[in-house]
């Protein structure tokens, strides 16, 4: 039995302000392996990026806080690791790369330079020569003309700009890379050029990815694995096959692909779900979904519903439970 | 396992918010403290002092040590310093208050005019801003005083002239980034009069800024005044103005420094306190630029 | 990149025409006769007349404007009432010293105040960030000239180390110059420091940290020249502000720079040494602006390619 290359185990993570304590992540557990996609969907707030950033140890210093559970990546225990032990890690065995591709360069170096630095920073004995012939090398495979890296990145569009992040990302060959979103800043059409690169050098490189995104459509492009996530847990989980096709999904999901418009179906309105995400300082007991459930029972308000594990499907819901047969309870 | 929420927040008006996290800011309330109690040292020493004696030579009694009688000693010319200190409160708060409200007034109705009406008379008003910020308030100052004589009243003239660009600057800031705010629009589509949409949106959106900048403005004044009275440009002796003072306590330095200590540690004061209030008011308008 | 200096230039040239014409037009309020200050009080109203005649002191504001400016195009900033000697050469003897003065304050300030504002921002509410802020805090509040008594109190006359008055050495300069440094040190340290801290929140820096860069690395590499373009641009203001500003530490230090001068004309109504002391002061702390603004095109390369380019 092959080792995940990231397990999770019951994670928890608040925010802390002198106002208030943020709930952001409530026992989350995950479990990924080499060369597999994971697409983490969910709406803003879920705690989609806290997970990430935890990933990476790249919490807010004072503010974010892990409370219980365990991350282990590539056989590293991340919360019991130190920043310097951190450091080898980030960009070279994990990578992340973040929303905004207009604000994530800085300004006053050139794109080269910014690609180089990873290059840099782990290989230490790696010579100018092979420095500069890397850089070239995966600018090549992300599509910039090498002739550009000592462009500054204001003189790139979007896409572009999102493309040399990508670079950043992959320059080192990590085993698993953190995407947040990225593409939701840029437009349709350079979307999906992006997002196909992004899946070629995947296989290139067999690197594991955790996609975070709020768009389905574009789960259904890229990724083997879904986990959807609602106020700080994970309430369903399975393959693309099991969340688009299966039989059964928890009703949050089915709220998820109710809102989508469908072109071939004649709809007056769509029917989005009702009500709003509950307050994360503030979280409801039981099912943190039974407020906007339309399934709603009298045990969704008073107990925390168990999982239910159909082969590779698992959907965290009190109506599965019941309606399952022989599923394992945990 | 469950989860529940820590803290319920009552509902609050803006205005207790704003006071509320003014409150929370140690600091700010340290400098809202010291200014209140110059305030009162002004208020008292206008009714239970006697200025006569603050400026009256007594050269039996002068260069005296701190007493009794005189808490903070006498100076070379025997007049009491603590009471003359007091009255530079008294002079420098008013003249600063007043200097301020001037250039509020007139800096507010630039700014408002040039963003408000955008266009030409935006630039033209802006250029003639610039012009006047290019030369160094200080010298500005000078340039007045040097026309039209010593005395409180050109001294407010000239100091106040000097404030204003950076008034009209900030207002017309704080009038343009309100005016672009997607809220104003609305309130536009919705039918509303441009006289209303200046009163209920804007007005009160960019009272903020105009308030952080009025508090840091009478700051400067003070120390303007200050250094204008000290080269002998501005309230001359034996008004007892603090820069005057320290003008007139710098031959005898030497021995005798709480001459100089006194009015400089009083304009420090006044100064700080305001820069914290200013600072604080600046934080607790806008909690965001903070964390 | 010549094309943006010369452009600039010419831009300065209707701001230099509007100080002009604002100092001017303020010192036309000036109560008196200049005629009969420079002939004195007993002369007879005929000589008076002439002279107003030869100095077309009759003639209308704007022709008067005008042949001042003129006049000083060609480095004629007109006599002095009292000495009748030119304007123009006492101001250029004694420009250099004030310039002197301001230029050091405004160096050691960097050195010092830059550092420290790095330092507090990177260690933000730590022991040494609070200190710096409200030592900071109590530097602004205090009038420069009475930093420099306080200076004088300690090092001339207490300690005996430095000179109090005078400039006959190298080392007169110090103590005006920590005078004026003290003032803009501590403005130089908080702007230092919030600049830095909003610089440290931006993403790129995030992205830096998912690299695996190290905190003095993103500091150094990734956070300084960002923060260095607008506390460029203020050093450049506080400078212009300065010139202004040494009026009062020359009245300490017994300076025989401008701003003594300057004020030695007000007190004896000697109107052109005003005028041309206020525009000569406002016309240098222009050019430091430009040249700020020039330094800023070189380290800003958003700027930089948009004028090497073209």
């Amino acid at each position: 039995m092959e080792e995940p290359i990231l397990k999770i185990q019951d994670l928890h993570v608040v925010y802390r302000t002198d106002e208030s304590t943020v709930y952001a992540v409530n026992g989350l557990n995950l479990e990924l392996f080499s060369g597999e996609t994971l697409g983490l969907v969910g709406e803003t707030g879920a705690g989609k990026t806290t997970t990430a950033l935890s990933i990476m140890g790249l919490l807010p210093e004072k503010i974010g806080k892990v409370t219980e559970g365990s991350i282990v990546l590539d056989g590293t225990d991340v919360l019991s690791a130190t920043d310097a032990d951190m450091r080898l890690l980030r960009g070279s065995t994990v990578s992340m790369i973040f929303q905004d591709p207009m604000t994530s360069l800085n300004p006053t170096i050139p794109v080269g330079d910014q690609i180089g630095e990873v290059l840099h920073l782990h290989r230490r004995d790696i010579s100018r020569a092979e420095l500069a012939a890397g850089v070239d090398k995966i600018l090549e495979m992300v599509g910039i003309p090498a002739g550009r890296k000592g462009d500054y990145p204001h003189q790139f569009s979007g896409g572009m700009k999102q493309r040399i992040v990508i670079a950043i990302a992959l320059a080192c060959e990590p085993k698993l890379l953190l995407a947040d979103e990225p593409t939701t800043a840029l437009d349709v059409t350079i979307q999906a050029q992006v997002l196909d690169m992004m899946s070629e050098l995947k296989e290139k490189l067999n690197t594991s990815m955790v996609l975070i995104t709020h768009d389905l459509g574009v789960v259904a492009q890229t990724c083997d694995k879904v986990a959807i996530m609602y106020a700080g847990e994970i309430i369903e989980f399975g393959t693309a096959e099991d969340i688009f096709n299966g039989e059964k999904r928890h009703p949050y999901t089915e709220g998820l692909f109710g809102s989508i418009p469908d072109l071939t179906k004649r709809t007056r309105r769509l029917s989005p779900i009702e009500g709003l995400m509950p307050d994360p300082t503030d979280l409801p007991k039981g099912c943190k979904f039974h407020d906007r459930c339309p399934n709603c029972m009298e045990i969704c308000r008073t107990t925390v519903p168990p999982e239910v594990q159909t082969e590779s499907h698992l959907i965290r819901c009190h109506l599965m439970a019941e309606t399952s047969e022989g599923g394992a309870i945990r | 396992m469950e989860t529940t929420g820590t803290v319920t927040h009552r509902k609050r008006s803006q205005l207790s918010m704003i006071w509320f996290r003014f409150r929370k800011n140690k600091l700010a309330m340290l400098g809202l403290i010291i200014f209140l109690m110059m305030i009162l040292m002004a208020v008292y020493v206008s009714i239970f002092g006697d200025y006569e004696r603050a400026i009256t030579m007594d050269m039996p009694n002068k260069l005296q040590t701190p007493s009794a009688a005189h808490p903070f000693g006498t100076d070379q010319f025997g007049r009491d310093i603590l009471m003359r200190m007091m009255f530079g409160a008294r002079i420098s708060l008013s003249v600063g208050l007043l200097t301020m409200v001037l250039s509020l007034v007139v800096g507010s109705l630039i700014g408002a005019a040039a963003g408000y009406y955008g266009g030409r008379v935006d630039n033209l008003l802006m250029r003639i801003m610039d012009v006047f910020l290019a030369i160094p308030s200080t010298l500005l100052a000078i340039s007045i005083v040097a026309a039209l004589g010593q005395g409180m009243f050109n001294l407010l003239l000239a100091t106040a002239i000097s404030q204003i660009p950076a008034f009209a600057r900030v207002v017309r800031s704080a009038i343009l980034t309100v005016k672009g705010q997607d809220y104003i629009e609305a309130a536009r589509a919705c039918g509303t009069r441009g006289g209303r949409v200046i009163l209920r949106h804007i007005l009160p959106n960019a009272m903020g800024p105009i308030i952080v900048q009025a508090t840091l403005n009478i700051a400067r004044t003070i120390l303007g005044i200050s250094s204008l009275s000290f080269v002998g440009l501005g309230i001359s002796p034996p008004t007892p103005e603090w820069g005057s003072m320290l003008s007139e306590g710098k031959t005898m330095m030497r021995y005798y420094p709480h001459l100089i200590l006194i009015p400089g540690a009083a304009i420090a004061l006044a100064v700080m306190s305001l820069n914290l209030i200013g600072d604080g008011l600046r934080d607790a308008l806008d909690p965001r630029l903070k964390n | 990149m010549l094309r943006y200096i010369f452009k600039r230039l010419l831009m300065m040239i209707p701001v230099i025409l509007g100080i002009t014409f604002i100092i001017f037009a303020i010192m036309s309020f000036t109560p008196g006769d200049p005629a009969r200050l420079i002939l004195g009080e007993d002369a007879p109203p005929e000589d008076v007349a002439e002279l107003r005649n030869e100095l077309g002191l009759d003639d209308p504001f704007l022709v008067r404007f005008v042949r001042y400016i003129s006049d000083a195009v060609q480095g004629d900033f007109g006599t002095s009432y009292r000495n009748q000697k030119p304007v123009f050469d006492e101001i250029f003897d004694r420009f250099p010293t004030t310039f002197k003065v301001a230029f050091f304050g405004i160096l050691i300030a960097v050195f010092i105040g830059l550092p420290i504002g790095i330092l507090s921002a990177v260690k933000q509410y730590s022991i040494i960030d609070t200190i710096s802020t409200v030592g900071a805090m109590l530097l602004t509040a205090m009038p420069g000239f009475f930093v420099g008594m306080l200076l004088i109190l300690l090092f001339a006359l207490k300690l005996n180390i430095l000179p109090a008055t005078g400039i006959s050495s190298w080392k007169h300069f110090v103590l005006p110059s920590l005078a004026v440094a003290s003032v803009t040190m501590a403005t130089f340290i908080r702007m230092t420091r919030s600049t830095m801290l909003e610089v440290i929140r931006q993403d790129y820096v995030r992205t830096a940290r998912a690299k695996g860069a190290s905190k003095p690395r993103i500091v150094f590499r990734h956070c300084l020249r960002n923060a260095l373009l607008p506390i460029v641009t203020v050093i450049g203001m506080n400078f212009a502000h300065q010139l202004g500003g040494t009026v009062m530490i020359e009245a300490v230090f017994a300076i025989p720079g401008l701003g003594s001068h300057m004020v030695t004309a007000v007190r004896q109504k000697d109107t052109p040494v005003v005028m041309a002391s206020i525009i000569f002061v406002a016309i240098v702390a222009g050019l430091m602006n430009l040249l700020v603004d020039i330094l800023y095109t070189y380290i800003d390369p958003r700027v930089k390619t948009q004028y090497t380019k073209g």
